[in-house]
């Protein structure tokens, strides 16, 4: 078995599960200005509310299609109930980002309360099957997670490029202040737009735990570098994100197997250091605009 | 502690003094003398040996503190919302029957349960707060090897025995520097050793691989399994880690010890890292014999390798009886402990859990210590403690002999027998093997 | 907007006051406080002085780190060093802690001079991701997984104080100084500089201002307070290891700074004891159930006072307090504002 491409579809099968969640964040950076600390805990709860449901013999498919529907109102409800009257992110970053964080407390204690810290396995959207390529393994999981992800960012695009809705998100995203002069109802594109990205998570979610297992913490673990693929695609990029993951992924499995100096304990870190040099160069990451700062 | 009422005063002469002075760093406490302990204690065969825990170096040592002629006030720390919450309830449960039925040392025992989250900054409050306020006479059951560690200096110091840490950490292991800090379930090392012993007699020449998690828990296995190897035809072909807070990656681990050519796999992980590792071997379709550290030996850890098909026919190894393997299901000491078991506060659900069982052993083996010590005092049972010999308690293995003999013999559990996941449960296989007085011959 | 309750606040006898109370709960908090519980002020003081370096580079820069549990770990792992290995005397040793953690923190301040906002943040995420990994890594020098112990620092035999007092009576003072630091630098023309980087850095720099250097300097400080931080910390806990100084760490200290008020001046200490307390307070018998309360209450606290502890409390002031006409601005406490501070991350 050649190991060389064996790590390469490792670090691609990390990067799938990134990438999901990773594009979840980015939605709602675009919308609301935000790092959401809580994105991948309301996720996780989304997960948990689909097994609950598969646990009664609804097929997995089914059962993330109503986690993401449930998660759309619990995304524009949290939108409407929570961000918003603390205020918007150009003045009220730091209180808006503990309010998050607040959140993340609130949805991982809640998770641990009601359905206890054991892990559970999570039914795989795309089967348990796998296939050889080249002699390395690639499970039917992870090939179903990336066309997904990039059947979500190609629906997004239709979404914002081709809808009048769409327009509404864009135009809120680059200036909210024209946006309402000009009549865009921005409260409702806001809960929107948080919505859409709660749906997303509650998918990631699901392919999250169809190819990792199921626990409270299963977000926790890949937090740090869901953080790192939004910085590297660029904050208000989803395509962006699928491709910060992806890459995010195979330097870390790279770096730590075949650096020796670096190791897989610093392997996190190098990355890091790479998509630092990246933002020396794009200080939007690789797939971002750019920010025009008035004088 | 007393306070005086002119502390206002010295406070203030404090602040001065801190202005001019650097301190100092003083490890012997600020003195005071103290009752001293004899050099010499009797065993618990009623034999003379020389004293582990002597009271000469104590911190306002306060040997009785938490003892009166009826009661015996005890304390614990650990994550009360995780599955260990058993193993307070089982020791509980015990000493609830004890109470009722045979009082330990004339006395009622009360075991007071601290709530950390698994958080080694709680435990450290939670162990200031049950000797400081609550009083207690000594810690026991303390759960996690940092947790044990955050207050180690500190009751050592102050010579409050924290008695049977739970984990397997050998830093238990050290009556010369920390004579009042013992553990309780087989160390990490002897657990390697009994794996290691398991191939010498089944194969051979078995190539392994090594998968750790990067701390001192993985190191443990690591460091003594190659020692236990060192000398047979067993080689360490690869090893590999992960990190503690990434515990469910392991793809770029995994096919890389697969490509050393090993038949053999040592996965030192444990909790949300058990089921993944085992996933992920098979996802790779690598089918090398596989033993699993006794710490994922749990239904919990195991649930979703057993339900994705990928547990069975891995090892690990087991020193209780579990009572959910047939094996036992006529066990006339099984039977009794779930009958007493659910006669003192035990559901019928916990007193099928392993981690009940060992709450209730650890709580035998406390009564049995406390009553081969001459008095209940906090030097006589720590001196107990670390010169048992040949105790038994009857939901351990057959055969296992629970011995300590200070700095010679700090370990008291140290046989286990192979188990072996049969995609329910770990099932006992073969013979006891019994690393007795050995376990300290595999640290480096 | 309510003149008259800034102008109160700003009075100097109101001011001197402020620092009697203070000054009265320093003494009096170790009389009243079993050992156990100093303890818990004692940790509590640790975080409030790395939570007031924070507030230098978070409030009143407004560059947001998620990575200062790091700098707080190097001032622990380097006090903790010393004193068991080298023998140093603990008060000796925060001078190296300082230094080293202002070292650091100016390269890792570096890179703020081009990246901003939310990418700035995953910079210093990156630092609190590493650090740990890297005391692992150099275990014979950091002890490792198995930690280290760090040796007591008992009073002195000529004072008749518990360690816990003795430490109360030190981190208070220790917690004092900095206060003191930070306030005089924000009142000097550093501070002004450094507020208004935050507020305009375009405009900053045509008004003369060096704002790369104020940014990196300003960093390269608000590290070094967090490592005498740590240093505290070591002293306090006694037992150092490397899953103490993880993210969730990083995460507090910015907690602690907003629930207390960011950019002003005794918030982070008020954020600080204020996290420290709330488990002790918020105890629902059930260790998930006081979680979710803990988080609730977070929640709870952004929505009703968004500048935190400390800035609520003075916007109630103001409401209650009517102003009087034609006050003069004053500019002499930046930090006491009504309003919450701007922030650097860029919406878009």
């Amino acid at each position: 078995m050649d190991e060389l491409l064996q790590q390469l579809v490792n670090g691609f099968s990390n990067g799938a599960v990134y990438a999901s969640l990773a594009l979840s964040l980015v939605l709602v950076y675009r919308a609301s200005g935000l790092l959401n600390f809580a994105q991948g805990e309301m996720a996780m709860v989304a997960t948990y509310g689909a097994w609950e449901l598969t646990e009664r013999d609804i097929p997995v498919a089914v059962a993330i299609a109503i986690a993401m529907a449930g998660s759309f109102v619990f995304g524009a409800l949290i939108e409407r109930l929570l961000i918003r009257p603390v205020g918007d992110a150009e003045t009220h970053a730091l209180p808006l980002t503990i309010v998050t964080i607040g959140g993340f407390i609130t949805l991982n204690a809640f998770a641990q309360w009601r359905w206890g810290t054991a892990v559970r396995s999570f039914p795989p959207l795309f089967g348990n099957g796998k296939i050889t390529v080249a002699g390395a393994i690639i499970t039917h999981q992870v090939i179903g997670t990336v066309a997904s992800l990039l059947v979500v960012v190609g629906l997004l695009f239709l979404l914002f490029q081709k809808t009048k809705l769409g327009l509404a998100i864009r135009s809120v995203s680059s200036n909210v202040e024209s946006s309402r002069l000009v009549g865009v109802p921005v409260g409702v594109v806001l809960m929107v737009s948080w919505g859409i990205a709660a749906a997303i998570g509650a998918l990631a979610g699901g392919l999250v735990a169809g190819n990792q297992d199921l626990s409270p913490f299963m977000m926790q673990f890949i937090l740090v570098s869901v953080f790192a693929s939004a910085t590297l695609g660029g904050f208000d990029s989803p395509l962006g994100a699928v491709v910060g993951g992806l890459l995010v992924g195979v330097f870390e499995v790279l770096i730590g197997r075949y650096v020796g100096i670096v190791g897989t304990d610093l392997a996190l870190g190098a990355t890091f250091v790479l998509i630092l040099g990246v933002l020396v160069v794009r200080p939007q990451g690789l797939f971002g605009t750019a920010k025009v700062r008035r004088v | 502690m007393k306070r005086s009422t002119n502390r206002v005063a010295a406070s203030l002469l404090a602040l001065g003094l801190l202005a001019t002075a650097c301190g100092r760093s003083d490890d012997e406490g600020g003195g005071g003398s103290n009752d001293t302990t004899g050099p010499a204690v009797t065993n618990s065969s009623g034999e003379q040996v020389e004293a582990v825990a002597t009271t000469d170096d104590c911190e306002d040592y306060a040997g009785t503190q938490g003892v009166t002629e009826e009661k015996i006030l005890l304390g614990s720390s650990l994550p009360t919302g995780l599955p260990f919450n058993e193993i307070a309830e089982g020791a509980q449960a015990y000493f609830a029957m004890r109470n009722a039925e045979d009082p330990i040392a004339e006395r009622e025992v009360e075991l007071l349960v601290e709530d950390d989250g698994y958080k080694e900054t709680e435990t450290k409050k939670n162990w200031d707060k049950l000797t400081a306020e609550d009083g207690v006479f000594a810690t026991l059951l303390v759960v996690g090897s940092q947790h044990n560690k955050s207050f180690q200096a500190d009751n050592n110091d102050e010579c409050i025995p924290n008695i049977f840490a739970a984990s397997g950490s050998e830093a238990w292991g050290q009556p010369g520097e920390f004579p009042w800090t013992i553990g309780s379930i087989p160390a990490y090392p002897t657990e390697a050793a009994v794996f290691a012993q398991y191939l010498k007699d089944n194969k051979p020449d078995a190539k392994v691989a090594i998968l750790y998690q990067n701390d001192d828990f993985g190191k443990s296995y690591l460091n003594a399994f190659k020692a236990a190897a060192e000398g047979t035809d067993i080689t360490v072909v690869g090893e590999e880690y992960y990190a503690a807070d990434n515990p469910t990656n392991m793809k770029s681990q995994v096919t890389a010890l697969e490509g050393t050519g090993a038949d053999t796999l040592l996965l030192a992980t444990t909790l949300f890292a058990c089921s993944p590792a085992l996933n992920e071997v098979a996802l790779q379709d690598w089918d090398p014999l596989t033993y699993i550290s006794a710490t994922c030996a749990s239904p919990t850890t195991m649930a979703p390798a057993r339900t994705e098909g990928n547990s069975e026919g891995t090892l690990s190894a087991v020193y209780l009886k579990a009572p959910d393997d047939p094996r036992w299901a006529d066990d006339a000491d099984i039977l009794a402990f779930k009958e007493k078991g659910q006669e003192y506060g035990l559901s019928a659900e916990q007193v099928e859990d392993g981690l009940t069982v060992y709450g209730w052993v650890a709580a035998d083996l406390f009564a049995q210590a406390v009553d081969a010590a001459p008095s209940v005092d906090r030097a006589a049972v720590m001196n107990s403690l670390w010169s048992l010999e040949g105790l038994t308690s009857p939901l351990l293995l057959p055969g296992i002999e629970v011995a300590t003999n200070g700095a010679d013999d700090p370990f008291p559990i140290e046989a286990m027998s192979i188990a072996v996941d049969n995609g329910e449960i770990f099932e006992l296989q073969g013979e006891l093997i019994d690393f007795s007085g050995e376990t300290g011959t595999f640290i480096p | 907007m309510g003149g008259g309750a800034l102008a109160l606040l700003e009075n100097r006898w109101v001011r001197l006051g402020a620092w009697l109370v203070a000054a009265l709960l320093i003494a009096v908090i170790p009389q009243s406080f079993e050992d156990p519980d100093l303890q818990i002020f004692n940790y509590a003081l640790a975080s409030a002085v790395a939570a007031i370096g924070l507030n230098l580079l978070t409030g009143f820069n407004g560059q947001i780190s998620v990575g200062h549990g790091a700098f707080f770990g190097i001032g622990a792992y380097t006090t903790g060093i010393l004193v068991a290995d080298h023998g140093w005397p603990h008060l000796a040793t925060f001078v190296p802690a300082a230094l080293l953690c202002f070292v650091i923190g100016m390269a890792v301040g570096l890179p703020a001079l081009r990246i901003h906002g939310a990418y700035l943040a995953l910079v210093t995420l990156a630092m609190a991701t590493v650090f740990p990994q890297l005391i692992l890594r150099y275990e014979s020098v950091t002890g490792g997984g198995s930690g280290l112990a760090v040796p007591k620092w008992n009073p002195p035999d000529s004072v008749d104080l518990s360690r816990e007092q003795f430490h109360f009576y030190l981190f208070a003072l220790v917690t004092v100084a900095a206060y003191l630091l930070v306030r005089n630098l924000i009142h000097s023309r550093m501070g002004r500089a450094i507020i208004a980087v935050r507020d305009d850095e375009t405009a900053a720099t045509v008004l003369g201002i060096d704002a790369a250097k104020v940014k990196v300097m300003t960093f390269g400080l608000s590290a070094a307070l967090a490592g005498i931080g740590g240093c505290l910390f070591a002293v306090a806990f006694r037992s150092l290891s490397p899953t103490l100084f993880g993210i969730l760490l990083s995460i507090e200290l910015l907690v602690a700074v907003v629930v207390g008020g960011s950019a002003t001046l005794a918030g982070p200490i008020i954020g600080a004891l204020f996290l420290e307390w709330s488990p002790e307070v918020i105890d629902a018998g059930d260790g998930q159930v006081s979680q979710i309360l803990f988080g609730v209450l977070l929640i709870a606290l952004m929505r009703v006072a968004p500048g935190g502890l400390l800035g609520g409390a003075k916007r109630l002031l103001v409401r209650a307090m009517p102003p009087p006409a034609l006050e003069p601005p004053d500019d002499d406490e930046p930090a006491a504002s009504a309003a919450p501070p701007p922030d650097t991350v860029e919406g878009p």
